[in-house]
């Protein structure tokens, strides 16, 4: 079985390295590729003196356009699953294969890594968890599936998912969103306790500044999933 | 409507056309964007010629002065043009986001061809 992580990379200098080592050897079954959406640091320097598969972005895509690519190159490359994981170290690779696992036993379409399933490892703050518990009384409200960490970045996706989000994956915050994306289409979605770590370098890409804004454009995009004509017109 | 009003409409709507068609002529405006440009200039070049019609509707509507309905209409052709601009830069986004992933693939795949034949 031919499996992929993507490494979503935005300024991540610091710790694209070592999350990198980390995956070769946690997670060394798998095939990986590093999307460096046209950082400003020195991402792709490091990216090209270590040899580092990667793919560049020219222009700017945002986290869901990044991801995206990273979905495209896996299914012009016959890969079966394709999973995302941080560049900023967050995500601990050695749950990849329980992953694996419980996308297999569940025959599910997405697997995502939660980390309050059983409420250990880093735990966010207070202000975040209020919101992503915003998010999944939301996506219950919508779906009638309850989510518990529908923001996570640890997402793991089977051929059809991945098909799916190669053509349609929302540009920025994507993940509440494209949970309901997927829900509406029938997909089985299945969340697995994980332990997830402060980041190791970098920001989020969340902060308190546009927090507002992030709150308001996700829960108007999770209605919009919603009532999305399927297929739409926006095969572009 | 007065006299007036109409003839100062009229040259307006003129200048409006003698505008678009210009751009046109310099090929400077896609034709299939311009329709709709060309459409509201038409119904605004009836509205002038031809008031009578419009003046009815606005009062069926209950607006009371017809230069209020001619500026509610205006305002109603010009959101229907920025509402299709709109669409078509969410259209032309989803085109270079594609592109651009395409480009990225591609840089990839030759960097990858390159490396192999070192």
């Amino acid at each position: 079985m031919k499996k992929l992580i993507i490494i979503p990379a935005y300024n991540e200098s610091e710790s694209i390295y070592h999350t990198v080592m980390d995956i070769k050897e946690k997670a060394p079954d798998f095939d990986y590729i590093i999307v460096n959406d046209c950082s400003k640091d020195n991402t792709k320097q490091i990216l090209r003196e270590h040899r580092f598969p990667y793919l560049d972005l020219p222009i700017n895509q945002g986290i869901g356009g990044a991801v995206q690519s990273g979905y495209l190159y896996a299914l012009e490359n016959g890969y079966d699953l394709a999973v995302q994981v941080d560049g900023d170290g967050q995500h601990d690779p050695s749950f990849l294969g329980e992953m694996v696992k419980a996308m297999e036993r569940e025959g599910a379409d997405l697997v995502i890594g939660s980390r309050f399933l059983e409420k250990e490892g880093f735990q966010s703050s207070f202000s975040r968890r209020l919101g992503i518990r915003y998010f999944t009384f939301l996506i219950k409200l919508c779906t009638g599936k309850r989510i518990t960490d529908p923001t996570s970045g640890l997402r793991m996706a089977g051929k059809e998912a991945m098909a799916f989000f190669a053509k349609e994956y929302p540009r920025d915050y994507p993940e509440p969103e494209s949970i309901v994306d997927v829900l509406s289409r029938k997909m089985k979605v299945v969340e697995l306790p994980v332990l997830m770590r402060e980041r190791g370098g970098g920001v989020s890409s969340i902060r308190i500044g546009n927090s507002i804004y992030y709150m308001f454009k996700v829960s108007v995009a999770i209605f919009i999933a919603r009532i999305a004509r399927k297929g739409g017109k926006a095969n572009v | 409507m007065s006299e007036i009003f109409r003839f100062s409409l009229g040259i307006g709507v003129l200048v409006y056309f003698l505008i678009v068609i210009h751009l046109l002529r310099l090929r400077l405006l896609d034709l299939k964007y311009t329709l709709l440009w060309l459409g509201a200039g038409l119904f605004m070049a009836v509205l002038v010629i031809w008031p009578e019609p419009i003046s009815l509707l606005v009062n069926a509507l209950g607006i009371t002065l017809p230069v209020n309905g001619v500026f509610t209409i205006f305002i109603a052709l010009i959101l229907i043009i920025v509402m299709t601009l709109t669409s078509i830069v969410s259209m032309q986004t989803k085109r270079i986001k594609r592109l651009v992933q395409q480009l990225a693939l591609l840089e990839h795949r030759i960097r990858e061809l390159e490396e192999r034949g070192e």
